[in-house]
C-alpha cells in the first residue's frame, strides 16, 4: 500500500509538468491551448525514438522540450499572425501533431523495454525500487521546473507575458509586442507539457501515439483542484498550488480504481471532476447570497 | 511636436455600416502645448487619438512625432513617444498584477523587456514616494493587486504610469468620463499639475466644456472627423460655453445637438 501511495505521488510529479504548462496558458495567458494534447504524445514519441536509436535519456528530454516548443510556436503563429482563435488554432496543431507523431515513430506503440530510461539509471545508481527512483526523478525535476518558471515570470519579459494575459491593451500601449508575448508563453507552455510526456513514457514504459488523448482536462484539473485547495496568494504559491493539484488527482483517481471503478470510465470522471471544480466558485456564490437571504 | 497631416480613416468600408470617422483632419502641436478637444458623439475625438496612437492603420496622410514619421509603425513601437490613459479604467492597468509589478512594466515603457527582475528595490523606493504624491493612501498597498482598487484610483495609477516614464506626447482618452464627479475633479487637478510639472504635450478629450475651457493653453472642437474651431492663449481664456455654441454654429451651420456635451 505504502509501495503504491509513494508510485501514485510520483507518477502526479512527472504530471505535474505538464500541469504547469497547462498553467502558462489557461491562467498566465488566459488561453485554453489544446495543442497540449499532441506536444505531450509528442515529447513521448520523440524521447522514446531517440533512446531506443541508443541515446540517452537527458538528449532524449531536451530534444522533446525543443519539439514541444515547436509545436508551441506554430499554435502561437496561428493564432497572432494569422488571426486563428487561440482555441481552433491549438486544436489545427493537435491534428497536425497526430501525424507527426507517427511520423516520429514510425509506428502507433514504442516499447522502452531494455531500454536505460532515467528511472532505470536512477535505480541502479541508489539501489532503490522504482517507485522511491520515479519519486526522486519526479521531485527533481518539478522543484526545476518550478524554480525556472518562478524566476522566468519575475523578469521583465516574464512579467510582460502575464501582462499580456490580464490586458493586452495595456501591455501594448507600454510598447510591447503581444503576439511575442503569446508566442513565448505557448512555446514555454508545450515544452514542458513535451518534457512531461517523455517523463511519462519513460516510467510506462512505452510511448504512444493515443497517449495525449484528455491531458487538457488532466491539465485543468490539476490546476483548479490545486488552486480551491491550496490557494493562489502569490505566484509561488500558485506553482505549488498547481503541482500538488496534479499529485492530488492522481491519488483520487488511484483511489476510485482501488473503490472498482473501470479504468474505461476514467476520462468520463476526469471530465465529470473537472466539470464540477470550473463551477465551484458559482455554487460557492449561490450558497453564499442563500445564507444572506435566511 | 506633433504633426498630424491631413489624416482619412474610414470605418468598415463598403459595407451599409461605411462611416467616415476622420476627414482629411490636421493639427499641429507646439512642445508644451495642452491641447483640450471636444465634439458631439461620432465628432472623430477618440479616433484622432486612435490613430495617433497606433491602433489600427490609417487610410491616408501622415503622423509625425519630434519630426520622426511614425505613421507606419505598429502600436507597440509607437509607446515609446507616447502615454495613454484610457476612458475605461479597466484598460489601463493589468488587474492580477500588482501596483508595483504595474509601475515597473511602466517605467520601462517603450524599452525591449529583458532578463533582470522586473521590480527592483531601488524602484521601490521611488514608486513609494510618487504615489504618495496622489494622496490615495496607494504607498502603503504596493503589493495590493490593481484589480482591488476603485475606478478612480486604477485612473490615478494609470496616470502616473503613463508619465512614469517622460512621454513625448500624453494622451488622454476621456479619462475621467467613467467616475463620479468628486473622484472625476481630482483626477482632473491631478492631470493638471502632472503635465504643468513636467511641461508635457498633452492632448485631452473630454465630453465637458467647462472643463475643455479651464484646463490647458488650447482648445479644438472637431465635428465629422475634422477640426472646426481652433483657440489658443489669452483668446481661449476669454471665452465661455455660449461663446463657444456661437462658434460651433458659425462654423458647423447647425446647431449643437448633443445634450451631453452641453450639461456637462
Amino acid at each position: 500500500m505504502v509501495s503504491l501511495t509513494i508510485s501514485t505521488i510520483a507518477i502526479g510529479l512527472l504530471w505535474a509538468v505538464m500541469a504547469l504548462g497547462v498553467y502558462i496558458t489557461y491562467r498566465v495567458l488566459d488561453i485554453a491551448d489544446l495543442s497540449v494534447e499532441g506536444s505531450f504524445p509528442l515529447g513521448a514519441a520523440i524521447a522514446a525514438s531517440l533512446m531506443v536509436a541508443g541515446y540517452g535519456p537527458l538528449t532524449a528530454i531536451i530534444a522533446a522540450f525543443v519539439l514541444g516548443a515547436l509545436a508551441g510556436i506554430a499554435t502561437g503563429l496561428l493564432h497572432t499572425k494569422m488571426k486563428i482563435p487561440a482555441l481552433l488554432a491549438g486544436i489545427l496543431t493537435m491534428i497536425a501533431l497526430y501525424s507527426v507523431n507517427l511520423r516520429i515513430m514510425g509506428k502507433a506503440n514504442i516499447p522502452l523495454l531494455g531500454v536505460d530510461t532515467t528511472f532505470k539509471i536512477a535505480r541502479n545508481l541508489t539501489g532503490l525500487n522504482s517507485g522511491e527512483c520515479t519519486l526522486i526523478v519526479g521531485f527533481v525535476v518539478t522543484a526545476i521546473v518550478s524554480l525556472f518558471l518562478y524566476w522566468f515570470f519575475g523578469t521583465e519579459i516574464g512579467a510582460a507575458v502575464r501582462a499580456t494575459g490580464f490586458n493586452q491593451q495595456m501591455i501594448r500601449a507600454q510598447g510591447v509586442n503581444t503576439d511575442n508575448t503569446i508566442i513565448l508563453g505557448l512555446l514555454l507552455s508545450n515544452g514542458l507539457v513535451a518534457v512531461s510526456g517523455a517523463l511519462v513514457a519513460q516510467s510506462n514504459g512505452f510511448a504512444d501515439v493515443g497517449m495525449g488523448v484528455g491531458t487538457i482536462v488532466i491539465g485543468l484539473a490539476s490546476v483548479i483542484i490545486g488552486e480551491v485547495l491550496f490557494g493562489t496568494r502569490s505566484f509561488a504559491n500558485c506553482l505549488i498550488s498547481v503541482v500538488l493539484g496534479s499529485v492530488i488527482y492522481r491519488i483520487v483517481i488511484a483511489a476510485v480504481l482501488a473503490m472498482g471503478m473501470p479504468p474505461n470510465d476514467l476520462k468520463l470522471f476526469t471530465a465529470v471532476l473537472v466539470a464540477i471544480a470550473l463551477a465551484m466558485p458559482l455554487f460557492k456564490q449561490k450558497l453564499s447570497s442563500r445564507k444572506v437571504v435566511h | 511636436m506633433l504633426r498630424v497631416e491631413n489624416v482619412y480613416k474610414t470605418f468598415f468600408p463598403g459595407t451599409i455600416n461605411e462611416k467616415r470617422a476622420l476627414n482629411g483632419l490636421s493639427l499641429h502641436l507646439k512642445p508644451g502645448d495642452f491641447v483640450t478637444v471636444i465634439g458631439g458623439n461620432g465628432a472623430g475625438k477618440s479616433t484622432m487619438l486612435n490613430a495617433i496612437a497606433g491602433v489600427w492603420p490609417i487610410d491616408a496622410g501622415k503622423i509625425i512625432i519630434n519630426n520622426v514619421d511614425i505613421t507606419q509603425r505598429p502600436e507597440h513601437q509607437r509607446a515609446q513617444f507616447i502615454g495613454r490613459v484610457f476612458q475605461d479604467p479597466m484598460l489601463g492597468t493589468a488587474a492580477g498584477m500588482t501596483i508595483e509589478e504595474n509601475l515597473a512594466i511602466a517605467s520601462r515603457r517603450g524599452q525591449t523587456p529583458g532578463f533582470s527582475w522586473s521590480c527592483s528595490s531601488k524602484d521601490h523606493d521611488r514608486f513609494f514616494e510618487l504615489l504618495k504624491e496622489l494622496d490615495l493612501g496607494l504607498e502603503n498597498r504596493m503589493t495590493a493587486k490593481v484589480g482591488l482598487l476603485s475606478g478612480g484610483q486604477r485612473q490615478a495609477l494609470t496616470l502616473l504610469m503613463a508619465t512614469l516614464k517622460k512621454p513625448e506626447l500624453l494622451l488622454l482618452d476621456e479619462h475621467t468620463a467613467a467616475l463620479d464627479p468628486k473622484t472625476a475633479s481630482k483626477v482632473l487637478s491631478l492631470t493638471e499639475k502632472i503635465v504643468n510639472r513636467d511641461k508635457l504635450t498633452s492632448i485631452m478629450i473630454t465630453h465637458n466644456m467647462r472643463d475643455a475651457l479651464r484646463y490647458g493653453n488650447r482648445l479644438v472642437m472637431l465635428h465629422n472627423g475634422n477640426i472646426i474651431i481652433d483657440v489658443e492663449g489669452e483668446q481661449k481664456q476669454c471665452l465661455d460655453i455660449p461663446d463657444l455654441l456661437a462658434m460651433f454654429e458659425k462654423a458647423a451651420g447647425n446647431s449643437l445637438d448633443s445634450d451631453r456635451l452641453l450639461l456637462g
